[in-house]
This record gives structure tokens, C-alpha cells and sequence, in this order.
């Protein structure tokens, strides 16, 4: 049985892990932060839909987001105060603008630096 | 460069542009053919052309036009930009400021050691090995940067 190919690409548990941990480190809860991802990205006046069914259970173990919620999280982590007061950074480029074989090479050489420091 | 080349000089006048060229061993003036402006008061230096190494390079970032590879031996703005963004930020890990900070020093030197080595040795490397030998020439750079 194949995997379809129409479900969109999802976080990893990496991923998942290193937010949680992340906003552990911050002192935030994982569910309050996802609801107030939900608030934030409800429509006007929908709010509480939203918290309580749209994003339901994405606060679950081994629920892991689509990409595009998953980048809305860091989204909202990054500009959240004890974030940007927590001495962490969350490195961020835009992918496919440059040769894609380079780009590649480039990934793992800064993959290689970060782990070198470690 | 053709020997004739070697043997000569030229001096584009600052005023006019126009390029004046000595034979060797025949007298400079000290003024434009063209326009009679003073070659004096000013500072002249070689014109170094981007090698074809960093121009494929850039080619691959993406980040040049062709009238910006004339007079520098190094890389575009923007192709460099995106070296060193790729090679700071393109592992998307979660990373301690002063980390981060130390990454930005590193990987400065990495681009730095990767362009001079690109630059001096591209012309000794078979056409069709060169876009290996660019990873290569990065992560070499990357051990002698730590």
C-alpha cells in the first residue's frame, strides 16, 4: 500500500521535539501555545472555534503539524518576549533561490559547523 | 594577455575615459590624450578580474549581473550574502546567541578561505570536476576554520 502523495509534508518528531523544548525552556505549555496559536489564527470572532476545534489536539503526542502550521508556530515563538529574552536563536533561511545541488552542500556544511560547537 | 598586452600600459583617464596606452620603454605623459586632464592627484591600481571559478560560483547563488564582475576578486554582494545566510542559517536548529555568534565568525572564515581558494586554483581543475571541487573547496575551508 502506497502513502499517498496529496498529504501535505509534516513536521518531524525532531522538529516537534526541539519546539517543546524550546518553549519549555521559555516556561511556556505547550497547549496554552498552541491555543494561542489557534486565537491568533482564527478569523475575527471565531476565536474560540478555533481554540476548540480547528487546532484541536495538536498539543497530543505524536501529532505532528503540517509544515505551514509548524512554521506559524515558530513564527509566533519568535516574537514572543521570554523567547527573544531567552538567548536562543532559531536560524531561518528561504530555500530555492539558489542552485539546488549547492544549496544542499551548503545545509550540510552548516549542519557540520553547529555540531562541531556542540 | 597577449605579450603586447604585457608590454604596455594603459591608463584610463578618471575625466574622460578615455584609455591611453604607452608602449614600454616610451615616454607616460602625465596628461589625457583626449581631454588634457592631469593623471596626478590620483592613486592607480591593477584591476584584478573576477576568475571564472567565482563567476560560475555566483552563477549558482544566483547573485550577480554582468556589469558587477568587471574590477573586484571577490564575489557580488549578494551571491556572498547568500553564501554566508546558507552556511550560518541553513541549518534550521535551534542554537545558543553566543553560538550563533561564533557560527557568524566561522563561517565568515569558511567563505573567505573558500573564495581565495576558488579564485587562485579554479583553472587547475578539469571542467567537469568544478562544481564538485566548489563543495570541496567549502568544506576544506570548513575543517581549517575550527
Amino acid at each position: 500500500m502506497s502513502v499517498s502523495s496529496d498529504m501535505p509534508p509534516r513536521a518531524s518528531k525532531e522538529e516537534m521535539d526541539e519546539l517543546k523544548a524550546v518553549l519549555k525552556s521559555c516556561s511556556l505549555d505547550f497547549r496554552p501555545f498552541c491555543e494561542y496559536l489557534a486565537e491568533e489564527l482564527a478569523e475575527p470572532g471565531h476565536e474560540e472555534e478555533s481554540k476548540s476545534e480547528t487546532y484541536r489536539g495538536w498539543f497530543k503526542k505524536g501529532r505532528f503539524p503540517d509544515r505551514a502550521l509548524f512554521e506559524k508556530m515558530w513564527e509566533l515563538l519568535r516574537q514572543h518576549d521570554l523567547f527573544r529574552s531567552s538567548q536562543l536563536v532559531k536560524p531561518q533561511y528561504v530555500s530555492g533561490i539558489v542552485d539546488k545541488d549547492l544549496e544542499a552542500a551548503l545545509v550540510a556544511l552548516s549542519k557540520r559547523v553547529t555540531d562541531h560547537m556542540k | 594577455m597577449s605579450d603586447q598586452k604585457k608590454k604596455s600600459l594603459t591608463i584610463v583617464c578618471p575625466s574622460c575615459a578615455e584609455e591611453n596606452n604607452f608602449a614600454q620603454g616610451e615616454h607616460v605623459t602625465s596628461r589625457c590624450a583626449k581631454c588634457s586632464a592631469s593623471f596626478y592627484g590620483k592613486k592607480y591600481k591593477h584591476i584584478k578580474y573576477l576568475s571564472a571559478g567565482l563567476v560560475a560560483l555566483s552563477s549558482m547563488l544566483g547573485g550577480y549581473a554582468a556589469s558587477e564582475i568587471v574590477n573586484e576578486a571577490r564575489l557580488p554582494a549578494l551571491a556572498e550574502y547568500r553564501l554566508m545566510n546558507l552556511c550560518i542559517n541553513g541549518d534550521p536548529r535551534v542554537v545558543e546567541r553566543n553560538r550563533y555568534l561564533i557560527k557568524e565568525e566561522t563561517c565568515s572564515c569558511i567563505v573567505t578561505k573558500a573564495v581565495e581558494d576558488i579564485d587562485l586554483t579554479w583553472s587547475l581543475i578539469s571542467e567537469e570536476r568544478h562544481q564538485k571541487w566548489l563543495f570541496e573547496s567549502m568544506k576544506e575551508a570548513g575543517a581549517l576554520c575550527r
